[in-house]
């Protein structure tokens, strides 16, 4: 009985020296535990990370982030985040945001917050574009330098680490804006995603088949891009890759149909950091700048005055009210 | 001379139809009218024949089955590459509809039956939904089968949606006698032998087929529209049942095309402007009958 007795005593003075041993070894651990809300972003901060960071992504790779929820494994990984990195804009990012301070005690950096970032116009609803406001350059120096600046502050030790790391991208980020050949051209985009990752090399969004993230289209816009590819107003189409969506097929088919030269886009949220996305983009640029003829000035706008709209309205609504009229007839007759 | 009077008429609906279509797509983008149209002409031809079969409440429900199975063949096609999305939506939409078509069978009461599967569909219906948009890629569009996206289809979409209309329109067309019969006494086409089970299977097949095929192009919420309201505006305004083909056929058709025409115009969803226009006849219906 005794003996017993002593062996269950080993064992649970075994199993508390093991859990306080491993409690204190976490205490003194200093190492980062960063969540990102979109999986690409892994690609982008994990190069800073100092030895013994850990990083996860709430959305898994290959799904879209913009219908994620939250599961329970994630909220157990935001509460044990010390820095989370949000693009801010999906529905799930602002249930993160409205969890900081209560169950999320880590420091949440929303990235289009970031100072000086440039959040560009959606240019066919006139709003703030926030699809990966950092596939611009220079928004993406500014992340880089801020994202760096708040790990340092997180975790001291490794601050030159994390300072070097930012100055070696910085420094090819910068180099790749300078060697890149800038363009002055009117576009059409398959999505608003592609906006920033193009607006810095003077390649200007005026289209775009779908308007925003799941907003379907209207045959009126399609109609105003083929009219602009005809009257040569769009020079290039911007197309997001792999085109496996049924907007960027249709775009890709009215490209080939009107000759207009297309760049694709690697996906924001595809795999890869943003650096090496841009340099994809930065080469097809460099041999496309030759099929690609300049202009100075904007053309004329080729969308229907309002006066046209109204008539072509109109018809389609006399038809409906004449064909009203005759059910409203034959319903009188029966 | 009565036989002769009914062909003519059909060759005049078909001609204007033929002519609507040919002068909208020098309008505005040939496979956008034709998509529409092809739409609009399968779910005219149906929907009187769900009016007569008072089948509403079923037909209603239809559209439940197939958004599940429209959804659940996202990954079915990617898992299992032996047939494409459609054909596995096609495949389970048949097959779900075949389920409430046993219940009823089977002696449960038809609007039971519905209900009970409406409850199935819709809860199964969201599980699948997130399960396809937390572990399938971007390409998975679930929004363009809630809404519709008539204008992003291709010519294999038209191919495919013409091939299922020509399907409808001939079973339509040559079980409507025995359809319509169903409806009005059911136990005296028993007794004179027609063979039920048959037209119930051929009914069920119908609503199964038209809702999955058309699902991407015309979407969930607008289905419900296009089964129910041209035969709603057709028995409104109508003596008899050839006159109730023609005009459910026609103003199914009219409201697509003036849909699509005011959707270009004011720079809305073809599927919106296409219910309305055929919400506008069914009052333009009801308010003729109110009125004689």
């Amino acid at each position: 009985m005794n003996f017993k007795a002593y062996i269950v005593f080993i064992i649970l003075t075994s199993l508390m020296i093991t859990f306080l041993a491993i409690g204190i070894v976490d205490a003194l651990n200093d190492s980062l535990y960063i969540v990102v809300t979109f999986p690409n972003l892994i690609y982008d901060v994990k190069p800073f990370l100092c030895s013994g960071d850990y990083i996860v992504s709430i959305a898994p790779v290959g799904v879209d982030p913009h219908e994620y929820q939250l599961t329970p494994t994630n909220v157990e990984d935001l509460r044990k985040a010390d820095i989370i990195v949000s693009t801010g804009h999906a529905p799930f990012e602002k249930n993160i945001e409205e969890m900081v301070g209560k169950e999320i005690k880590g420091e949440l950096l929303i990235i289009p917050k970031i100072p000086n970032i440039r959040i560009l116009a959606n240019p066919a609803t006139g709003k703030p574009n926030y699809h990966m406001p950092i596939y611009d350059p220079n928004n993406y120096i500014l992340f880089i330098k801020y994202i760096s600046e708040v790990l340092a502050h997180k975790r001291p030790e490794c601050a030159n680490h994390y300072y070097e790391r930012a100055r070696d991208i910085v420094d090819k980020i910068s180099s790749l804006i300078n060697h890149t050949p800038k363009v002055n051209v009117v576009a059409v985009a398959d999505t608003p995603t592609t906006q920033y990752a193009v607006s810095w090399i003077g390649i200007r969004i005026k289209y775009l088949m779908i308007k925003e993230h799941e907003v379907p289209v209207s045959p009126k816009d399609v109609e105003s891009i083929v009219e602009a590819m005809k009257n040569g107003e769009i020079k290039l189409a911007i197309i997001n890759n792999p085109p496996t969506a049924r907007a960027s097929e249709s775009l890709k088919e009215l490209a080939e149909k009107y000759s207009v030269p297309i760049l694709y886009v690697p996906s924001p949220i595809g795999e890869g950091s943003i650096l090496n996305k841009l340099t994809i983009i930065s080469n097809q640029i460099s041999n496309l700048s030759m099929e690609i003829p300049e202009e100075t000035a904007l053309l004329e706008q080729s969308q229907s005055t309002v006066g046209k709209n109204v008539v072509t309205a109109l018809l389609p609504l006399l038809l409906l009210i004449v064909v009203g009229l005759f059910i409203f007839t034959k319903a009188r007759g029966v | 001379m009565r036989a002769l009077h009914d062909i003519s008429k059909t060759l005049t609906l078909l001609f204007a139809l033929t002519l609507a279509i040919l002068i909208s797509s020098m309008i505005t983008n040939l496979k956008w009218v034709l998509v529409m149209s092809i739409a609009a002409l399968t779910y005219g031809l149906l929907s009187p024949i769900v009016a007569a079969r008072r089948l509403y409440f079923l037909a209603s429900v239809s559209p439940h089955s197939a958004l599940l199975a429209a959804v659940l063949a996202i990954p079915l096609a990617r898992i299992f590459s032996i047939a494409n999305e459609n054909i596995w939506a096609i495949v389970l939409g048949l097959f779900l509809t075949y389920i409430v078509g046993y219940m009823i069978h089977k002696g449960i009461d038809t609007d039971t039956a519905t209900a009970t599967f409406v409850a199935f569909t819709a809860s199964a219906s969201v599980m699948a939904i997130y399960y396809v948009l937390t572990s399938f890629p971007l390409e998975a569009s679930i929004w363009a089968i809630i809404v519709g996206d008539p204008l992003l289809a291709g010519w294999n979409d038209v191919a495919y949606a013409s091939i299922v209309m020509i399907f409808t329109a001939l079973t339509v067309l040559l079980t409507c006698r025995e359809q319509i019969c169903l409806g009005i006494d059911r136990d005296y086409v028993k007794l004179a032998g027609v063979r039920v089970k048959i037209y119930d299977w051929i009914m069920f097949t119908l609503l199964g087929l038209t809702t999955v095929a058309l699902i991407r192009i015309v979407g969930f919420v607008l289905e419900h529209v296009l089964i129910l309201l041209p035969a709603a505006i057709a028995t409104t305004a109508s003596k008899s049942a050839k006159d109730a083909m023609y005009l459910s056929t026609l103003s199914s058709f009219v409201a697509s095309i003036l849909g699509l025409h005011l959707a270009i115009a004011l720079g809305l969803a073809p599927a919106g402007t296409t219910g309305l226009s055929l919400l506008t006849l069914y009052i333009f219906a009801l308010l003729g009958r109110m009125w004689k």
